[in-house]
């Protein structure tokens, strides 16, 4: 994991702060931003490998900036948050998102990070 | 947004889930914060018993901002419990003023995700009438709900309100709706505004509309 950079996006500012802090501790190279316009300035500066979006944010959901980002690196992959917990809301964002890395907060550190694996595993052997 | 023909209890019980929904993710969100913070103390603590110097300050940085989502999240509660004890007397003298603005409170987060701010700029004074305050919020719901999926360019909905001898009346401005949103929006709270005994005069040239609600001709209970 230690090549791969990671961006996280949601509009709790110290929910992204402090969870890249963790990540970073965890020598993972992680940076945050809290809203649409950040993400894609931050994204054209850096080459990051993974983003794990909020999925509701304010003035754009996460599903449209995963398709913004896309744009400017196709390559990037995405994993996705939610603040909705039901299991119907689950699969709706999951189908909704074209992705089954799909976490509901609060978010284990642990299993964010088996997630990027995953999606970096799969991914990997395009 | 309801259809004509819904029921003002069907439609109550769609206010009451979407405000739930809304409050729960509200409060995961505070505890995605308290998870971070609390985990991000562990994290130091465990680097320290590995030799790293254990930094206090930020120990206690931390911990503070827990006891600040402890309050943020009291405070959501409190909104949810008053939300839910409004369903409690179907007849009850009010201060619509201060209904309407616990409203604007609990419809902050759809504004937010819109883009847009609500600005209640209401009088001071009560203003009271003898309503079914579920209803009534409901009521105030919709007309906010209306105004900010169709707001005019500068995305602010300014809500005042004055009364007179026979009725009260809510102005909501900063709306730019389309014939089939309004006719929409008037038609699914139709059945609300008959059991209050209220009515809808939109003026598309000013971008506003009057929601008026005539003192004592509200039918209450459910």
């Amino acid at each position: 994991m230690e090549n791969i950079k990671v961006l996280l996006v949601d509009d709790e500012a110290e929910l992204v702060e402090t969870l890249a802090e963790r990540l970073v501790i965890r020598d993972i190279p992680a940076d945050w931003a809290t809203g649409a316009e950040e993400a894609l300035y931050k994204a054209d500066r850096n080459p990051y490998d993974i983003a794990v979006l909020d999925v509701k944010m304010p003035g754009i959901s996460g599903i449209a900036l995963k398709k913004l980002m896309e744009q400017k690196n196709p390559l990037m992959k995405f994993i996705f948050m939610t603040g909705h917990g039901s299991e119907a809301d689950f699969k709706a964002g999951s189908i909704e998102a074209g992705s089954e890395y799909y976490l509901v907060k609060p978010v284990n550190i642990e299993d964010l990070i088996k997630k990027m694996n995953e999606v970096i595993s799969v991914t990997g052997g395009e | 947004m309801a259809h004509h023909g819904e029921s003002p209890e069907y439609e109550g019980l769609k206010f009451f889930g979407k405000i739930n929904a809304s409050i729960s993710h509200e409060i995961r969100n505070t505890l995605a914060v308290i998870n971070e913070n609390a985990g991000l103390v562990k994290d130091l603590i465990m680097m320290s018993e590995k030799g790293y110097p254990l930094d206090v300050t930020k120990i206690s940085e931390k911990v503070q901002k827990v006891l600040d989502q402890v309050k943020r999240s009291d405070k959501i509660v409190d909104n949810m419990n008053r939300f839910a004890h409004s369903i409690d007397s179907t007849f009850l003298n009010i201060n619509v003023c201060e209904y309407a603005e616990f409203v604007v409170r609990l419809s902050e987060r759809f504004a937010a995700m819109k883009g847009v701010q609500i600005k209640p700029e209401l009088p001071a004074d009560p203003i009271e009438i003898t309503t079914f305050p579920f209803m009534f919020e409901n009521l105030i719901f919709l007309c906010i709900d209306y105004a900010i999926q169709n707001p005019t360019e500068d995305n602010i909905v300014l809500i005042t309100a004055n009364e007179n001898e026979s009725a009260v009346m809510f102005e909501f401005k900063g709306i730019a709706s389309s014939d089939e949103a309004e006719n929409s929006f008037k038609a699914g709270s139709s059945d609300i505004l008959d059991k209050l005994g209220a009515q809808i005069e939109s003026n598309r040239d000013s971008g506003s509309f009057v929601l008026e609600i005539i003192k004592g001709s509200g039918h209450t209970g459910i």
